[in-house]
């Protein structure tokens, strides 16, 4: 059953085609910026970063409501295996395309994009958009995530590279201690973990039927 | 053909805090089928998706094969369509078909939003209805934007499937298209449901569409709309 989710969640193109293949053109970016100058890895993983967030934002009650995986839900599937597929199909390009930079990076002798703390803004941007816009539109998490990034700046009257760290991209690089990065694992963990209880227990009428 | 008798009991169902019916009980074996009857708003659409598991129902019960649907799903296929509003309009047609049945359904490469109406719904209709083998078969309003030769085929793949022993739930606002189709009706007005079997409306013949409107106009009472003189 978790192949059929697969198949049925990569037909139906959870992840658009076009934001897919700017992802791949980023990568590809990327990976000759890593080529010319290893120390432009950081800069080459953000957009990637920025790209997931959006791609992960994927929203799964409201296509549903309209009726979109009424073929998967009566198919015999259980529900939390089709989230996860749900969430395994809206995270993978973002997390291949990081894979890429990654292992170009350490090709070319440096390991900015294999720390800790990369791989910590990976998960984060892999994992809270994702739980988010499960009840909401597509790309709400990514909306929401921006509008605190843009509060955030203009509150506390910083520049944008100073509150950076509201952005994922401050992670990168970073070498975190044990507590924070079980900390950030527990976030997106959490997160996860409630949209799947949430997609679970979720009743799915017809918006056309009420 | 796994068969799995489907029982409701003193169903309600409702969203948020407005009720749309309750009291719904039938029990419908397999090889039979049973026509959800009533006007637009009634509650057919509600009702076939607690049937299918997709909405709880706030009171009472569904069993398909003594399970819960959403347990049953798993062990009695079944085949829902609630209409091709439905389906996602950015797929390709040909690869809709191939994710539902596994094999060839419709060999058109075009996204399904610019198919016409009368072809996403049979579109949809031979994608659910081509999974074997099926226990139950739940559609919401198959008739629909079909011509003749759709619904033809419809309603002879639906006998053909109820012959081989699947349990079989339609719904319809119109008469005529569940007439003479179905072993007992279930008319839901006013938020109530009431279950005639067809040898009750009547025993010489099949029941037709004239005698399931009156039978309607009977059960509604003095409700139903005026033609505007």
């Amino acid at each position: 059953m978790p192949g059929h989710a697969l198949r049925f969640f990569m037909v139906v193109a959870l992840v658009p085609r076009a934001l897919l293949a700017t992802i791949g053109a980023v990568c590809a970016a990327g990976c000759i910026a890593i080529a010319v100058n290893a120390n432009h890895a950081a800069a080459a993983v953000a957009p990637v970063l920025m790209l997931q967030i959006f791609a992960t934002s994927s929203g799964f009650i409201i296509p549903a409501r309209r009726g979109h995986y009424d073929l998967l839900l009566t198919c015999g599937a259980r529900r939390p295996t089709i989230a996860l597929v749900h969430w395994l199909v809206s995270f993978t390009p973002g997390v291949c395309a990081w894979g890429v930079l990654a292992a170009a990076e350490l090709t070319a002798g440096q390991d900015t994009l294999s720390t800790s703390g990369t791989m910590a803004a990976v998960f984060l941007v892999s994992t809270v958009p994702w739980a988010f816009t499960v009840p909401l539109p597509r790309l709400s998490g990514a909306i929401a995530w921006m509008l605190c990034f843009v509060i955030a700046t203009v509150v506390s009257g910083q520049t944008v590279s100073e509150t950076g760290s509201l952005l994922p991209w401050g992670l990168v690089g970073a070498r975190l201690n044990a507590i924070d990065a079980f900390l950030l694992f527990m976030v997106g963990t959490i997160g996860i973990g409630a949209a799947v209880v949430w997609i679970e227990r979720s009743n799915i009428p017809l918006e056309n039927g009420q | 053909m796994t068969g799995c008798t489907l029982a409701a009991r003193d169903v309600a169902a409702g969203y948020a805090r407005r009720e749309v019916f309750r009291e719904v009980s039938f029990q419908l074996p397999e090889g039979q089928s049973l026509g959800v009857l009533g006007p637009s708003g009634a509650g057919k659409t509600t009702l076939l998706r607690v049937i299918s598991g997709l909405l709880k129902p706030c009171a009472g019960d569904v069993r398909i094969g003594g399970l819960a649907p959403r347990d049953a799903v798993r062990r009695c296929p079944i085949a829902y369509f609630a209409g091709e509003a439905t389906l996602p309009g950015s797929v390709r047609a040909g690869r809709w078909g191939e994710v539902g049945t596994a094999g060839l359904v419709i060999s058109e490469r075009r996204r399904i939003r610019t198919l016409s109406r009368g072809t996403r719904q049979l579109l949809g209709l031979r994608t659910v209805l081509g999974r074997h083998p099926l226990s139950l078969i739940v559609l919401d309003e198959p008739w629909e934007a079909l011509d003749q030769d759709g619904a033809r085929w419809l309603t002879a793949t639906l006998e053909n499937k109820r012959d081989r022993g699947a349990a079989v739930v339609l719904s319809s606002h119109r008469m005529h298209d569940l007439a003479g189709l179905c072993d007992a009706y279930l008319f839901l007005i006013a938020g109530r449901a009431r279950l005639v079997k067809a040898h009750d409306i009547t025993r010489v013949g099949p029941v037709t569409g004239a005698l399931l409107t009156d039978l309607f106009d009977k059960l509604r009472g003095a409700t139903s709309l005026r033609a505007v003189p």
